[in-house]
């Protein structure tokens, strides 16, 4: 170990350089002049995720290991990355549809929303502990602050107050148990990490346990969640939908790598895991029954998804990546198109996100509705959507986890069984005639249709075109070495 | 201190995660809530210290550095919403502050 020799390769670093300069624009732009209007900004920040987008493309075909060995650039991170542009760009533009969401410092939000993505960017490469705490911190700092921005509604208060007193005991565990790996290899990289998991010792045991309490705490699975519900609701619409998809795909990379770089197949530390993820299906499924307001029950829904989203991992084996990456990509599109009908419908106000005022939607709005109809139909897993065929592959691979496995696939059925009938109840509302009901607040500008059609094409290519997918399976097969 | 082992670090470090971890859940106020969470992340600290003394390498020391430099900015942003929450309520118990239930 020496300080000499820090080994930098530009060209890896070229998307996170790419970001933070959109990021440092958006905010002199701001600082500019008052008078530039909202839309700029926020196309800054589009502008500066195509150009991550472009400086990934060299990338291809090259992976390699930079920073000495901390940080990884693999079709593994690829791909994560490419999910996070996709959430930050969709997110920058339903933010940019009114005041309500940014609290009127369009500037500092967007540029906040960019940072946050690099700490995303960061723990897709994350190869040693210092790099993935720093990841984490990055994405959860900024989050904390975004959540509180629709701050003249209170619930945004509460939500930021509660994320962030949660977001932080959970980096406590993350750093305790850190310590404790470390105590126990030697180093920081996960291969030295792997070699100790090897012959694993009491300090492994409990540092391992303590790391994997603090990530369930990120990805909110149960019976680490209690904070999810409130926070998605309270938060602003946009930043509801960047947290349920990109934090989730952030931390799950984390994740992956993790069990894949450290155990390399199914191992007895990650029973508590497997338990976690068994709950999360049951707890967010049961949970959503009652819920009245559809952020909180998107909420719900997202603790449930985390748990299915485990079971990919069920067996360590390398389709388990690609089950994970097809699954993720299409809760993505249909998450985002979800909460872009919301947006869509919204008018700034609360009352948008109570389920009472979908009630006969259909006849008021016939294609928000049917959109809408489309995304429930893909989270519940109905044959010909994305999360259909995200679900077959996730059976498969709980059938090759042993008996933790099958216990996973019985909650998988079991969960989804459920969720027919919470998305079915929304969707059977929204097509039931409507008398006495407040109309839904019809908001109807052009920069949600845009992710509303997206999600749609997304949601119906992957369910009814999966086969593009699996084509692409023998490269993500490999994708961690 | 060449004479004292890694051990009683060791004890020291988890007893103040674990004064950390009951604070938090025992206390209501947000501000002393925080302050149990740093005494958790400064637990982390001795630890990464005391493992990274033993094993003579740097990587444990950085590790320190760079958690003290995140809480420091964690310790802002967190005491900006409890003002933010405070100067809406008066008041920051947060059993009180629960509109979002269910």
């Amino acid at each position: 170990m020496s300080f000499q020799g820090v080994s930098i390769s530009w060209p890896v670093l070229a998307p996170i350089v790419a970001l933070t300069a959109g990021g440092l624009l958006v905010l002199l732009v701001d600082l500019a002049s008052k008078a530039i209007p909202r839309g700029v900004l926020y196309g800054i920040g589009v502008a500066s995720c195509v150009a991550a987008f472009v400086t990934m493309l060299p990338l291809y075909g090259q992976e390699q290991v930079t920073l000495n060995g901390a940080f990884a650039s693999d079709r593994f991170s690829w791909m994560f990355d490419a999910l996070l542009l996709l959430t930050l760009a969709v997110t920058l533009v339903l933010s940019s549809l009114r005041k309500a969401e940014d609290g009127g410092n369009a500037g500092a939000y967007a540029a906040l929303l960019i940072f946050c993505t690099i700490g995303g960017f960061v723990m897709a490469g994350a190869d040693n502990l210092i790099i993935i705490f720093l990841g984490i911190e990055q994405l959860s700092l900024a989050l904390y602050v975004l959540a509180g921005t629709g701050f003249p509604r209170e619930a945004s208060q509460e939500a930021a107050l509660k994320y962030v007193l949660l977001g932080s005991l959970a980096s406590g565990f993350l750093i305790f148990g850190s310590a404790l790996l470390y105590g126990a290899s030697g180093g920081v990289s996960l291969g030295a990490i792997a070699r100790a998991a090897a012959a694993p010792q009491g300090l492994f045991v409990a540092g391992f346990a303590l790391f994997l309490v603090g990530l369930s705490f990120k990805l909110a699975l149960t019976p680490f969640h209690t904070w999810a519900p409130d926070v998605y609701e309270g938060s602003p619409l946009a930043i509801t939908a960047y947290m349920s998809v990109a934090v989730k795909a952030a931390a799950f990379a984390i994740l992956a790598r993790v069990a894949y770089t450290v155990f390399g197949h199914d191992s007895v530390a990650l029973i508590p895991l497997w338990g976690v993820a068994i709950l999360s299906m049951l707890v967010g499924n049961l949970g959503a029954i009652r819920q009245t307001n559809l952020k909180r029950l998107l909420g719900y829904s997202s603790i449930a998804q985390a748990g299915y989203i485990v079971v990919a991992l069920a067996g360590v084996s390398p389709g388990g990546l690609a089950a994970m990456l097809f699954y993720l990509t299409a809760y993505a599109f249909t998450t985002l198109g979800a909460f872009a009908v919301m947006a869509l419908l919204g008018d700034g106000s609360d009352t948008y996100a109570e389920l009472a005022s979908y009630r006969g939607l259909f006849f008021r709005r016939p294609w928000p509705a049917a959109a809408m109809a489309l995304f429930f139909f893909s989270l519940a897993g109905i044959p010909a959507t994305a999360g259909f065929y995200g679900k077959v592959l996730l059976l498969q691979q709980a059938f090759g986890g042993g008996p933790w496995g099958i216990g996973m696939a019985i909650a998988l059925v079991f969960g989804t069984l459920v969720s027919f009938y919470v998305y079915g109840k929304v969707v059977w509302d929204m097509y039931a005639p409507a008398e006495g009901v407040a109309a839904v607040p019809s908001g109807n500008a052009l920069a949600p249709w845009i992710a509303v059609v997206a999600g749609a094409a997304g949601t119906l290519v992957f369910g009814v075109l999966p086969q593009l997918f699996y084509a692409s399976q023998p490269f993500l097969t490999a994708a961690v070495r | 201190m060449p004479g004292v082992p890694l051990a009683d670090y060791l004890a020291v470090a988890s007893a103040l995660f674990a004064v950390g971890v009951i604070g938090f859940l025992l206390r209501r106020n947000p501000i002393t809530m925080l302050m149990a969470i740093e005494l958790m992340w400064n637990a982390g600290n001795l630890a990464f210290a005391a493992f990274a003394r033993t094993f003579v390498d740097f990587s444990g020391q950085i590790f320190v550095f760079i958690v003290v430099t995140v809480a420091a900015a964690e310790a802002a942003i967190a005491l900006a919403i409890v003002v933010m929450v405070f100067r809406r309520r008066r008041d920051v118990d947060v059993d009180e502050i629960s509109e979002l239930r269910g």
